[in-house]
């Protein structure tokens, strides 16, 4: 089993697409943005030329295990989106995301990942999970916006900005919570 | 990245060591209606599914699982497995799981290997040890507890069992915490 390559999603507003080079540049100022610094461990690092390997390599991951998806609102990179830890015998795989700076507070990451999931769900999958810092509010919000469910909060399970460990909400989602 | 090698382990009363082929026999017959009810592999397992499984499934995918036979000094033998899945090495998160036959149940065994596997793991340099165990396994639940688990919360239909997708307990253990 696995997910598909160069998939297109459609949303209400929002076009999901495979990662270009082209969007090395938005990938590079998005790492500079200080939310993102917060919590994201490669944010520190990111030159242009990780931030091209990303779109044009690591981002093309094998589709059995993961997918990323770069975020379009009104034509501009808006962020990014990614299924990931997929266990296709327990149905299982993990949601992640972040916002351009630009296009936040206007709902675009509850409609991504509500979009990723209603995919995800249609290639068999019956459970989302999505990890957030307990510090990061911005993050729970969308999950909770998405209608996912807080289960259990994870000791010391994420790796965040500053390279340090933080404890880990976890939330999930189940094909029959939708349907 | 870092990749699990085949080790043996050692506690006050167990060997852990890798299966091998002539484990098939007794692993084979560890499988009763205990660990059918829980284990989805389980399902329709024969003397050929436990060969498979000491000489080829055990050692599949090293840089993310490894397997030991759980080995008790008092009969020398196979009487069940420990292992460690999922490992992830940029968040130093890995999963731990066993199953043990009825003839070596009730001595405390699983709660000795595990603590060992533990110790393995977190040398190895990962961090936090998670297990999880289904609501109605209240066996394994104990093992968790008695091996200094701390038990964060219930993931719903998280993992098949027999009986259809089961809520998990998640137990997590970490560095530091042995």
């Amino acid at each position: 089993m696995t997910f598909d390559e160069g998939v297109l999603l459609e949303t209400e507003r929002l076009l999901l697409r495979p990662f270009e080079e082209d969007d090395a540049k938005d990938v590079l100022a998005a790492s500079e943005d200080a939310e993102i610094r917060r919590w994201m461990p490669w944010a520190a690092t990111q030159t242009m030329q990780t931030a091209v390997d990303w779109c044009t390599t690591h981002a093309h991951t094998d589709p059995a295990r993961a997918m990323n998806f770069a975020i379009v609102a009104d034509e501009r990179f808006a962020g990014s989106i990614g299924l990931g830890r997929t266990d296709w015998a327990d149905g299982r795989a993990e949601v992640g995301y972040w916002m351009a700076p630009w296009a936040r507070r206007r709902g675009y990451a509850v409609e991504a990942t509500c979009g990723v999931a209603a995919y995800a769900f249609e290639k068999g999958m019956h459970r989302m999970e999505l990890l957030a810092a307990v510090g990061n509010v911005a993050s729970q919000g969308v999950a909770e916006k998405a209608g996912f469910t807080r289960e259990a909060v994870l000791r010391e399970a994420m790796l965040i900005g500053s390279g340090q460990r933080s404890d880990a909400v976890l939330f999930s989602l189940l094909a029959s919570d939708i349907s | 990245m870092t990749s699990f090698g085949p080790v043996r382990l050692r506690t006050e009363r167990l060997v852990l060591r890798p299966p091998e082929e002539n484990d098939a026999p007794d692993c084979f017959a560890a499988v009763d209606q205990v660990v059918r009810r829980w284990m989805p592999w389980a399902q329709g397992y024969t003397l050929e599914s436990a060969r498979q499984w000491c000489t080829k499934d055990a050692f599949l995918d090293p840089q993310r699982q490894t397997s030991f036979a759980i080995v008790p000094d008092r009969t020398g033998r196979f009487g069940g497995v420990i292992g460690i899945s999922r490992a992830d090495w940029d968040t130093g998160v890995a999963e731990t799981g066993y199953w043990i036959g009825p003839a070596d149940r009730r001595h405390g065994y699983v709660t000795e290997a595990v603590r060992e596997v533990a110790r393995y793991a977190f040398d190895l340099g990962l961090h936090r040890l998670e297990l999880l165990a289904a609501t109605g396994n209240l066996a394994s639940q104990r093992v968790a507890e008695r091996a200094g688990f701390t038990r964060e919360g219930v993931l719903r239909k998280a993992r098949p069992t027999p009986a259809g997708r089961a809520d998990m307990v998640l137990f997590s253990l970490l560095k530091g915490e042995l």
